[in-house]
């Protein structure tokens, strides 16, 4: 950062990191993802002549 | 309506990191930099900045004025750096491939949900301080404000 002129300094914002956190994150997204595989175990049962059928 | 520049240093097979950093800045601010920059620029003899062209020893007026007339024009900066070796050593090959993620997809990724997350929180504060003053002004300052931040919405991504 010494290198860069200080007036970038006073701009808003702050430049950062990819962190260890960060990896962490995503590979709890990516089990999450295979969590979220719904397997339908519901069975609708509707007899005939009910609900305009 | 906001425009974001962004640019990209090193790439994923380097030894070290990628980079990617920009400024936000409303569309007519972005107009009276380029105008401020460029006579700069010429003051210098130069058509671009090219920064692994200059000798920067000798340029450090220049990168200093060019800097504050950044300054003087953003809104927000952005930067995020990504370590090669940590992406490497923290996510597995497969999990690299099935996410499509490198080095510089991450930088981008990052630094797209960071400006996201600016402007939601932006427009936010747009919708807030458009305090009323009478039944009419608050219609049509709700219209100007909502339109305002709307019109930042489809444009800053």
């Amino acid at each position: 950062m010494e290198r860069l002129p200080s007036s970038l300094d006073k701009i808003l914002g702050e430049p950062g990191e990819i962190e260890a956190d960060r990896y962490e994150f995503i590979k709890q997204g990516m089990e999450q993802m295979e969590d979220l595989i719904l397997i339908p175990t519901v069975k609708i049962n509707v007899r005939a002549g009910e609900h305009g059928l | 309506m906001f425009t974001a520049y962004f640019d990209a240093s090193g790439d994923n097979s380097s030894k070290f990191v990628v980079a990617v950093a920009g400024f936000v800045a409303s569309a007519d601010a972005w107009i009276a930099w380029e105008r401020e920059w460029l006579e700069r620029l010429r003051i210098s003899h130069l058509d671009a900045l090219h920064m692994s062209e200059l000798e920067k020893s000798k340029n450090w007026d220049l990168i200093n004025d060019l800097a504050e007339i950044t300054r003087n024009h953003v809104k927000r900066k952005f930067a995020v750096v990504v370590v090669n070796r940590e992406i490497q050593s923290r996510l597995s090959k497969d999990d690299r491939e099935k996410l499509h993620m490198n080095s510089y997809a991450l930088t981008g990724r990052t630094i797209a949900k960071l400006v996201r997350a600016w402007r939601g929180e932006w427009s936010r504060r747009c919708l807030r301080s458009s305090a009323p003053a009478s039944p009419f002004s608050k219609t049509r300052r709700q219209i100007s404000s909502l339109t305002f931040c709307f019109a930042i919405s489809e444009r800053a991504l």
